[in-house]
């Protein structure tokens, strides 16, 4: 199995009262309960901002120490909810302060380059400079990420796509050539930074539930990582993937299945639940999805698909933590209880990779350096036994 | 000038006869509704979609022919994959126009009249005359273009409205069932087009001086989608004294004050013909 670390390195040096409140100088545009978007910087301390990725570069160090085999980066804009803005300058961070775990780049949202061959570099100087550990994982990029970048989401995944083919390109086929194509007209392709990893480092597709996006990962025999789906969901992500997979001659396995789970571990069963709240804190506090029109902006899909993952989304915000832990999509508790959990989740959705998403909200350092700690020490090794007990491979096993 | 009268506060009663149809041209359909008998007039409607404008084609339909076209990507005219600016859907109006309008007036209403003024500025045969209101398509040198994008879809309609009630009026002439799939529809299609810059083309303001249209300009006061300061801008690239300010009224214009756009058209026509530029020793 390939077990992963993930956290959204939130911003949270400002009062969680603020977004609830309307003020003359905010955006006429900007909603009561609004902490995305046009919920105004003049509130970001930047001094409380460094002290912030001094402890969450602590924290990886200490997730490379403890037996994870990988630290998953994202990347969103405009929100306190994620201090990475470009996924690629974390992932090199954690480069230089790990050396054991792959950098599971989840993903480089391509849409938004208008050159994709910018991203082919960056994505090739990480690998290289980590000794070939990157993930070279791809997305297109979520709603409010249109609007904050300024690019049309109308085109957004016919720019995944080619941009996708772009980068493959420039990795596999000597240079210089010229890209013509329908969104990018690109010169001269001639990067002289190329992955070290050949022919090119493993790629990794993220999301929800867009069924396009599953086939496109099926299709080119990529893992697909659902991002703590219901279970219900994720069971029928991979009738999907299997069915289109197959279609295209490809076989799956466990090796293509991935899972994103929200987990909490604590010395004691209160005080993981009590932390267990600060989960809610991307669903409450700093959600997107109080907005339709940021969250799925008109062109990103078509008006029936934005319409049932809004309906979607929504249902799953307005979830009590108590349903989320009786439904498993947040798991929280001492490590046996962890442990009991994500076995049920294995069982039945038999995912080969897991990424934890191990921290969250106001949950402090001190804390997470715990929750890390029970992690590697107890639940790492019995996931791994679980994993070999129902055959599930992982895919980097031999 | 300032204009108060005429408030269009009642629903509509006894319309005149109009007719719907799909067109086929070579890129796809194209929605044209047609009212009366008489000179052209084609009207161009607003980024919210071709509602609205009822009551105004009504009047105009007393004396004229009016062609109301839904632009490619609204109403149920298709809009082809490689588009990309608005000038490209002035292009595509521009063949539909010849085809049933040659050399018609034009109303073009917000969204329009930046099509309009798209299609006047490379094709200046095209368009008799031209009455705009309150037309996107050059920046505000005071203020902003709002960015519709920002706001859900009702509440642009409000803001364009001006306010709920208004707004509510304004989406009763769909079905209820439908409203959030039409204003969708619409949404798309000027992201489509014209995601950026927001609600203006740069190269209109060296296109358009120096044409010899028959222009004019109508604007609400109290329009929170333009800023009305705007309307003398646009008098200027037109070289035209016809601006029409109405006391009082939002961003779509001719849904509460159809009739001073009405007048506005009947005042231009009117007006004596400009001829178009020639080049000397060029017969």
């Amino acid at each position: 199995m390939f077990l992963s670390y993930f956290s959204n390195q939130p911003y949270i040096a400002y009062d969680p009262a603020l977004p609830l409140d309307i003020t003359a100088d905010d955006h006429p545009a900007r909603e009561r309960g609004d902490a995305v978007v046009l919920f105004s910087n003049r509130h970001f301390d930047a001094p409380a901002a460094a002290a912030l990725y001094r402890e969450r570069m602590a924290e990886y160090r200490y997730v490379d120490q403890v037996g994870f085999d990988g630290i998953m980066t994202n990347e969103h804009h405009g929100t306190p909810s994620c201090m990475s803005p470009r996924t690629n300058i974390v992932a090199t961070a954690i480069a230089a302060n790990t050396t054991r775990v792959r950098l599971l780049v989840l993903g480089n949202p391509l849409p938004l380059s208008d050159n994709p061959v910018l991203v082919s570099e960056e994505m090739a100087m990480v690998d290289l400079l980590s000794g070939g550990r990157l993930i070279a994982g791809m997305v297109r990029g979520g709603g409010p990420e249109q609007i904050l970048c300024d690019v049309n989401p109308a085109f957004n995944r016919e720019r995944f796509e080619e941009a996708h083919d772009l980068i493959l390109e420039s990795w596999t086929r000597p240079g210089p050539f010229r890209w013509d194509g329908t969104h990018y007209h690109v010169r001269v392709v001639n990067p002289w930074v190329l992955p070290l990893q050949k022919p090119h480092p493993p790629i990794f597709i993220p999301g929800v539930t867009s069924t396009d996006t599953i086939r496109f990962a099926a299709e080119h025999g990529y893992p697909y990582v659902g991002l703590n789906t219901t279970l219900e969901a994720t069971k029928q992500i991979w009738e999907l993937y299997d069915g289109a997979a197959r279609a295209a001659g490809q076989e799956p396995g466990t090796e293509h299945r991935g899972y994103l789970m929200r987990v909490f571990v604590a010395d004691r069963e209160e005080d993981a639940l009590r932390h267990a709240e600060q989960f809610m804190y991307l669903l409450g506090e700093v959600s997107v999805t109080r907005r339709p029109e940021w969250a799925a902006p008109t062109g990103y899909s078509s008006y029936s698909a934005r319409r049932d993952r809004v309906q979607r989304l929504t249902a799953y915000r307005t979830a009590t933590v108590a349903d989320q832990i009786a439904t498993g999509t947040l798991v929280v508790g001492t490590p046996d209880t962890v442990i009991a959990s994500i076995r049920r989740w294995l069982e039945e959705t038999r995912v080969g990779t897991l990424v934890l998403h191990a921290t969250e909200g106001r949950i402090p350092h001190v804390d997470t350096m715990r929750c890390i700690e029970l992690l590697g020490r107890d639940v790492l090794p019995a996931v791994r036994d679980i994993g070999r007990e129902l055959g599930i491979r992982g895919p980097f096993d031999e | 000038m300032g204009t108060t009268d005429d408030t269009n506060a009642s629903a509509p009663t006894n319309r005149r006869p109009r007719a719907s149809e799909l067109v086929a041209f070579a890129w796809g359909d194209i929605e044209l509704t047609t009212a009366g008998s008489g000179p052209a007039v084609v009207v161009l409607h607003r980024d919210l979609g071709p509602i609205g404008c009822a009551e105004l084609v009504d009047l105009l339909a007393a004396d004229h022919r009016v062609i109301q076209i839904s632009l490619p990507g609204f109403g149920r005219s298709s809009l082809p994959s490689w588009t990309r600016s608005v000038a490209h859907l002035a292009a595509l109006i521009g063949r539909v126009i010849d085809g049933c309008a040659p050399a018609a007036t034009v109303v073009g209403l917000g969204f329009g009249g930046w099509v309009a003024a798209e299609l006047v500025a490379t094709s200046p045969a095209r368009v008799g005359a031209l009455a705009l209101v309150s037309p996107m398509g050059v920046r505000p040198r005071v203020g902003e273009v709002v960015d519709q994008f920002l706001f859900s879809p009702l509440r642009y309609a409000a803001l364009a409205a001006g306010g709920d009630d208004q707004r509510d009026r304004l989406l009763a002439e769909l079905p209820a069932d439908q409203v959030d799939e039409f204003l969708d529809r619409s949404r798309e299609a000027v992201t489509r087009v014209a995601w950026k810059p927001i609600g203006h083309d740069p190269a209109l303001i060296g296109l358009l001086p120096g044409l010899r249209v028959r222009a004019a300009v109508v604007w609400g006061s109290d329009d929170r989608i333009v800023p009305p300061s705007t309307a003398a801008q646009w008098a200027a690239l037109f070289a035209t004294e016809r601006v029409e300010f109405v006391d009082g009224a939002p961003h779509i214009v001719e849904f509460t004050h159809p009739s001073v756009v009405a007048n506005t058209v009947a005042s231009l026509e009117r007006a004596p013909a400009r001829p178009l530029d020639r080049i000397p020793g060029v017969a």
